[in-house]
């Protein structure tokens, strides 16, 4: 009984495609191998049969017709943009980006490997919280809503500003909001805890200045001013209840670092970094009418603004480092090889389906 | 056979818009491509249409043609174009014999060289539907390869090529091929006596 192979031997044999060492062993084998002499004898009257089936005629004329003509023509110019823009895709982009990803994921790793932790020296990397809290955006106070969280990736939109303040005014907020806004900047020194806040539960505020602002500075109701130096990020979170009415509290953070910059604000603050600088918790005392403003007419307007309630700011926990910096975080050196190992496997499977043949 | 001059200037023409010039070119080739996709099909009426949709295929892309074999760049039109049929239908075999070749007198009468004996002439007809029907019991994929290899002469290279596929599968294929047409073919012989000596 012949194998698969003794027949691929016999086929190659009777197409002149092996090589001499095949050929030789084929050659060696017929004179002694009865069996595989006749079926190389068989294969080849099958082929030669095979070979007897003759040229047929086609039934019918297969001739275009000028209309058949005339619609392909008219296809033609959008089939050929077609398949060039999926070309161009399948074999120009995603490889590109492929390979992109491939470096980015090597480099991190190797990063994380041999330097330790990817961020341990980096003061400014607090959390990708902070980064994404520099959008210029923030989302749109919707009073109407009971519940407007915006999440990370969420679009969002400024707040609602005033026109003749260089503040913000954070107008009147729903039942539980959450809410960021932001950018990264060094203009702003302060964040301006303008308007009041409303609402049945909790509201939480996180925001940042953003760099095209007006240096602000907090004016509440007349009270001191203080600012800060410009720093490029600053993130205040803020929670407020309507049932709070009395007190708020607020942190301001700078870099990812919680400061103090109003002298009644965050009084509070400055006590609780003297006592426990690894586990703060910064409360603002504002007053009752609390709004941003350059100039004393809108400080006095803002004296009798109903919407100034007292701000309850809570969400200033903050986790500190012994040198006050920013908590750490980071990729362990198990994760950097991962992330090596990743990037390189990538790259390897990119390259084999851009050096194989593009269907 | 017309000669590859011919056929470039055919092509030169048809390619600046020239039908006339392209259904020159079809008549020419009409009966290979309509062979080719019998082959494939075994049957006359799909076989047709692969042939008409292969010439339309092919007027589409008259502009991409770079030369060389215009019969070759066409049969690998209509093969590529029934393979994928194949690949996606799972053929069945011709149940009725409306179906076979010659029973409607479409193609049966080419079968047979003009000078057989009306007896000789059924002997080989038989013959012939006895092969296409083992070459249409075989998978596609094999169908396929013996086909482009043992009647249209394409080379393994080429082979792989039409069907993206590695050589090694397509001298696989074909050696799997050539060994179930052998079986198929086994102990019918006797049918194939007067073909033998008519082609020696």
């Amino acid at each position: 009984m012949l194998s698969n192979r003794d027949y691929d031997l016999i086929s190659g044999y009777l197409d002149d495609e092996l090589t001499d060492s095949e050929r030789s062993e084929v050659e060696s084998r017929l004179p002694s191998d009865a069996e595989f002499a006749a079926e190389l004898s068989a294969i080849r009257r099958t082929i030669n049969l095979v070979k007897t089936l003759p040229e047929l005629t086609a039934p019918r004329d297969f001739r275009l017709t000028r209309e058949q003509a005339a619609s392909i023509v008219r296809e033609r110019p959008a089939r050929a943009l077609a398949p060039n823009r999926t070309l161009m895709f399948r074999r120009t982009l995603i490889p590109l980006m492929s390979a992109v990803a491939s470096v980015v994921l090597v480099l991190v790793g190797f990063v994380s490997l041999w330097g330790g932790q990817l961020t341990s020296n980096q003061p400014n990397a607090d959390t990708a919280a902070i980064a994404l809290l520099q959008t210029n955006t923030a989302p749109p106070l919707d009073a109407d809503s009971q519940t407007n969280t915006f999440g990370l990736m969420s679009p969002v939109n400024p707040p609602t500003m005033t026109s003749d303040s260089p503040g913000y005014t954070f107008e009147s907020l729903p039942a539980t909001d959450t809410f960021e806004y932001g950018s990264g900047g060094g203009a702003a020194d302060v964040i301006p805890p303008t308007g009041g806040m409303g609402g049945e539960a909790a509201d939480m505020m996180m925001m940042s200045v953003p760099e095209a602002s007006p240096s602000p500075e907090l004016n509440s109701a007349g009270a001191a001013r203080s600012s800060l130096p410009p720093a490029p990020t600053q993130t205040m979170l803020m929670t407020a209840t309507a049932e709070m009415s009395e007190s708020a509290t607020m942190a301001l953070m700078v870099d990812g670092t919680p400061v103090a910059t109003d002298v009644q604000s965050f009084d509070a603050y400055d006590e609780a970094e003297s006592t426990n600088p690894a586990d703060q918790t910064m409360v603002m005392q504002a007053p009752a009418p609390v709004t941003a403003s350059t100039d004393d007419e809108a400080a006095s307007n803002q004296a009798t603004d109903p919407l100034a309630d007292t701000m309850l700011a809570t969400e200033a926990t903050r986790k500190l480092g012994d040198d006050g910096a920013a908590p750490q975080g980071g990729i362990s050196p198990f994760g950097g090889l991962l992330l090596v190992i990743s990037g390189v496997g990538l790259g390897v499977v990119t390259m084999i389906l851009r050096l194989r043949k593009p269907l | 056979m017309p000669t590859l001059t011919e056929d470039t200037e055919l092509i030169m023409a048809a390619q600046r818009g020239d039908l006339d010039a392209f259904n020159a070119l079809v008549l020419r080739y009409q009966n290979a491509a309509y062979t080719t996709a019998y082959r494939l099909l075994g049957e006359p009426f799909s076989a047709s249409d692969a042939a008409q949709e292969a010439f339309i295929n092919a007027y589409r892309k008259i502009t991409e043609f770079r030369g060389g074999s215009f019969k070759a760049w066409l049969l690998r039109i209509v093969t590529n174009g029934v393979y994928d049929r194949l690949r996606y239908e799972k053929r069945r075999p011709a149940d009725s014999i409306e179906d076979l070749p010659g029973a409607d007198g479409d193609d049966g009468a080419q079968l047979i060289a003009q000078t057989a004996t009306p007896e000789q002439a059924t002997e080989r007809r038989e013959a012939q539907q006895v092969i296409q029907d083992c070459l249409g019991n075989l998978p596609a994929d094999q169908r396929a390869t013996l086909v482009m290899f043992d009647l249209e002469d394409y080379s393994y290279q080429e082979v792989a090529e039409g069907m993206d596929v590695q050589l090694g599968t397509v001298k696989s294929r074909l050696s799997r091929a050539r060994l179930a047409m052998r079986r198929c073919l086994d102990g019918k012989q006797e049918l194939f006596a007067d073909v033998f000596r008519f082609n020696n």
